[in-house]
């Protein structure tokens, strides 16, 4: 009996899913630009998928109507591209067979299944009525523009086939394996070919949908697939948002930023395409890739233009937790890393969810402590206050064995109160030290079964466009088993790749479970 | 080509242009007014929302009763001052004090916003960090909505900037989902007013409107058609877009108020202030009826024109006279934004009687960071304008120690025209006397 996972609203096209996909209809290529004015998503667990939280609303369909009237009238300006997309001319006697002819072909792209009769009836009217001598192609363009706002194109529908031996789930059809499989692998809707082999009933088996995403794997988009995910799971966004002192920090700048957020996109690429080797390398890695600025803010000698490197013997060498993107973000303001170094451990790393401060806690900078107090010791100061030593025993032990950083991930050689530096942390929750310095703390989390947990559990958040619930815990402890031991003929164990198929293999990929109204029994 | 134009063009093509205040042309329409009696113009409802707190000492008046500009708390105190040849505010106003949110608001900003916007926290997930039940203004906007171009008009100048959502958004729909503010004054203008140019076509202004009509009349049947195939949660979304293309449909055929109604563009100044007059605009020339402003997002950071520095955490840490500065510079937002109503005549009376402003802030005090009433009584800084076409009373300080925010959503659930016993998860019913 296929286990259980929770149930999984009917969802929406992500912003880039959405563009990606309209992209694909339009025959427009990956660098064209295609203006696309949504409303930003809300951010769930960091990530932009979240279908709890989404809402088609007014403004969304403005923006989706906007968007399709400037693409298709553009469209229809590029004779060579409209013609790829018409597919004929839709004059004179062959008019009607034309438009029938294109309206079954995209509408069956649009919607990621054949239209209906009623559907297919429907759009030639509409078209039929738009087309003109002097204007052939209007229809088929009002055709088009009704097919990318359409519910049947916006949302990704999944009616499924009821199973009497699984009451509230249905088991997929093959389009809508398909649908999902595109857009998991490559965050666009199915072609045409893994429409067919759909309808051919290829995807039927798991060695079927298996063979399929290896061939989309080496779509360029699964590249920014990938790149969606490590943005969601490890906040990659924050670094954008902060802005360093720059009395404190003469040498930041913009052109460091963006060289900050490369390293990580680069090192993220490399962790998540690698044929062999653990994602858990993560926290490290003693290699990575410098550009010249780069290579100076961290002091080594070469090279001048990206490179991946060896980093050498030295608190640098724990994957992201010693790349100046991560040490960056968690740097709001000074003398608050060690805490928001913590949180993003115990969050990001281990899923280990901390509430917010209660009423009523002291400011940080509220707590008594002498002038010459050290950093380590203001903190523990402030630890002290029971009410805030629930969670902080959690968080600045942790982040203190990132101490030889400063706020732009520069090493640093005393705090800014010009006391020594003490980089032993725990990561047990007590003021007891069991590790010191950067490449201790990363070869700890390294090693724990909750981070590993949490990998698979950052994924599953990211491939349903859910937050887990308590209902998920099979499902999670099933893709780790799998994840963790590989597959005979399959990806390397723990790589992306593995975790991917290991999802993709599993139930919750092949059923949905229907979600009921709240109050409503199943 | 009339593909090219553009949907804005389109509108301005169709549109007859009477725009007029909302009595003097709007009133004669039946269909507008959803069987209230002719001559009564509808309740509106705006939810105002400031960050951080006042001072909690400093915030209510001493005691009960009617409100005199030289008792009011020092937050407010200069902010709802008498201005020479405007309205005075204090007949609009109740300050309502002792609201508290109870034992559900376990953490930050978050929860206690929640509770400002809508007085509901179920928890929604490990951080019980927003509501699972639509907010105030999104109710009465699915009631009532739908009588004017825009259901409701939701806008902030501010985007999220934490993953928290609760943090972030003042409206939801049903089920925990942000409905996602306007962030441009000038799209909100340019939606509600258009541009004002000239069509240079009107011909195929014409044909584009009309294929613009027949491309949402295949969506809303092909959309019926979905929502007959899928299950009962799955229907409340699609719902949505059947929503969506209503209100897309309003704002392209009914026509657009002219210059008489809305004479000039005020998206020249500051957001919040064009924000602002764009909302008493578009409940002027009653193109909605409900809308929704945050002057930042729950523990936001921004500062203020005179008065620099972060502002949550300036809440934490600056002294009694820089907050009581800090919340007045807030709160004359609005003031003035009630000012303008007030000198909107409307019916007998102002638009400003016609309507009720709700407005709080996310915590009852920025150093303590309390969601709870606290020794002092002072409770959730609650502001009401507006009479609500003469069924609330106002002009005074009521005070409501023990009972719930909830209970505030519900007495303005039922002004606003949605009759209701209870709201939000934790409510027990209308405050009563309010």
């Amino acid at each position: 009996v296929p286990s259980a996972t929770s149930p999984a609203p009917l969802r929406r096209l992500t912003t880039a899913e959405y563009t990606r996909t309209v992209r694909d209809l339009l025959a427009l290529p990956a660098s064209a630009p295609l203006p696309v004015d949504l409303p930003a998503e809300a951010s769930v667990d960091g990530f932009l998928n979240n279908a709890e939280v989404q809402t088609l609303s007014g403004k969304h369909l403005h923006g989706y109507l906007d968007t399709a009237e400037r693409a298709i009238a553009a469209l229809l300006l590029d004779t060579k591209r409209r013609d790829a997309v018409v597919g004929c001319a839709p004059s004179g006697a062959a008019r009607d067979a034309c438009l029938r002819g294109f309206i079954g072909k995209v509408g069956r792209r649009a919607f990621r299944r054949p239209l209906t009769d009623a559907e297919s009836a429907a759009l030639f009217t509409l078209a039929a009525g738009a087309t003109s001598e002097a204007e052939p192609y209007a229809g088929a363009g009002l055709a088009l523009q009704a097919l990318l706002t359409s519910s049947n194109f916006l949302f990704v529908v999944e009616l499924g086939v009821p199973d009497a031996k699984r009451p509230g789930y249905v088991r997929l059809t093959g389009e809508e394996l398909a649908t999902r499989l595109a857009l998991l692998v490559t965050g666009t809707g199915p072609s045409e070919a893994l429409l067919d082999a759909s309808a051919a009933g290829r995807l039927d088996t798991s060695e079927g949908l298996l063979a399929a995403a290896r061939q989309l794997a080496s779509d360029p988009r699964a590249a920014e697939v990938r790149r969606e995910l490590y943005a969601g799971w490890l906040g990659l966004g924050q670094l954008a948002q902060i802005e360093p002192d720059r009395k404190r920090y003469p040498t930041f700048t913009e052109a460091l930023r963006s060289a900050f957020a490369e390293e990580t996109t680069r090192f993220l690429e490399e962790l998540s395409t690698r044929s062999t080797g653990s994602l858990l390398d993560l926290s490290t890695a003693d290699w990575t890739f410098v550009n010249g600025p780069l290579a100076k803010h961290y002091g080594l000698l070469q090279p001048t233009t990206w490179t991946r490197v060896t980093l050498p013997a030295g608190p640098r060498g724990a994957g992201l937790l010693t790349q100046a993107s991560f040490l960056t973000a968690t740097a709001p303001h000074l003398g608050v890393e060690p805490i928001k170094r913590g949180q993003f451990v115990r969050q990001a790393l281990l899923c280990q969810i901390l509430p917010p401060p209660p009423a009523g806690v002291p400011a940080l900078d509220q707590v008594k402590v002498p002038a010459t107090a050290s950093e380590r010791e203001r903190l523990a100061a402030h630890r002290a206050d029971p009410a805030c030593a629930g969670c902080h025993a959690l968080l600045e032990p942790i982040g203190q064995g990132l101490s030889q950083f400063d706020g732009i991930g520069a090493l640093r050689t005393q705090d800014s109160r010009g006391a020594a530096l003490d980089a032993r942390g725990s990561l047990g929750g007590f003021d007891v030290p069991d590790f010191e310095g950067p490449r201790e703390l990363g070869a700890k989390l390294r090693s724990s079964q909750d981070s590993a947990r949490c990998a698979v559990t950052q994924f599953v958040r990211f491939a349903s466009g859910h937050s887990e619930t308590a209902e998920d815990r099979c499902l999670i402890d099933g893709l780790l088993a799998a994840w963790q031991s590989g597959a005979p003929g399959g990806p390397s164990a723990e790589t992306h790749a593995a975790l991917v198929e290991a999802f993709i293999k599993s139930d919750a990929f092949r059923y949905r479970h229907l979600p009921t109204l709240r109050g409503d029994k199943p | 080509m009339s593909l090219r134009l553009s949907r804005r063009t389109v509108l301005r093509g169709v549109g007859v242009s009477v725009g007029l205040p909302l009595l003097d042309a709007m009133l004669t329409d039946e269909g507008l007014l959803h069987g209230r009696a002719r001559a009564a113009p509808p309740v509106r409802l705006v939810t105002f929302f400031w960050a951080n707190g006042p001072r909690g000492s400093r915030w209510a008046p001493a005691s009960t009763g009617a409100l005199a500009a030289d008792t009011l708390g020092a937050c407010m105190k200069d902010a709802f001052a008498p201005v020479a040849g405007k309205p005075d505010l204090l007949p609009y106003l109740n300050v309502v004090s002792g609201l508290g949110g109870g034992d559900i608001w376990k953490s930050g900003h978050s929860c206690a916003m929640m509770a400002c916007g809508y007085g509901t926290t179920d928890d929604h997930n490990n951080f019980g960090n927003w509501p699972t039940a639509a907010s105030i203004d999104q109710i009465l906007a699915g009631k009532h909505g739908g009588a004017t171009r825009l259901s409701s008009l939701v806008v902030t100048p501010y985007a999220p900037y934490t993953d928290l959502p609760g943090w972030a958004y003042l409206s939801w729909k049903d089920g925990g989902r942000p409905v996602p503010p306007y962030r441009k004054p000038k799209e909100v203008w340019t939606l509600l007013f258009g541009n004002g140019a000239a069509v240079a076509d009107p011909g195929a202004a014409r044909t584009a409107a009309a294929r613009r009509k027949s491309v949402l009349d295949l969506l809303r049947e092909d959309t019926r058609r979905l929502q007959a195939r899928v299950g009962a949660a799955d229907r409340a979304r699609i719902d949505e877009h059947l929503t969506s293309i209503g209100e897309v449909e309003r704002l392209s055929q009914a026509s657009a108020p002219g210059t008489s109604c809305a004479p000039v563009d005020p998206t020249s100044t500051d957001p919040d202030t064009a924000f602002l007059k764009l909302i008493a605009l578009a409940l002027r020339c009653d193109q909605t009826r409900y809308a929704s402003f945050m002057l930042d997002t729950a523990s936001g950071q921004r500062s203020y024109p005179g008065s620099p520095g972060g502002d949550h955490d300036l809440s934490h840490n600056a002294t009694d006279d820089v907050i009581i500065r800090r919340t007045n510079i807030k709160l004359a937002y609005l003031a003035a934004f009630l000012r303008d109503l007030a000198a909107t005549p409307e019916g007998s009376g102002t638009l400003l009687d016609n309507t009720i402003v709700y407005s709080c802030s996310d915590i009852v005090d920025g150093r303590t960071h309390g969601r709870e009433p606290g020794a002092s009584n002072a409770g959730m800084p609650v502001i009401l304008a507006g009479r609500a076409g003469g069924a609330l009373k106002a002009g005074r300080h009521v005070s409501y120690p023990r009972r719930r925010l909830s209970d505030l959503m519900c007495s303005l659930l039922n002004y606003g025209g949605v009759p209701s016993e209870r709201y939000g998860s934790n409510g027990t019913g209308p405050l009563p006397g309010l």
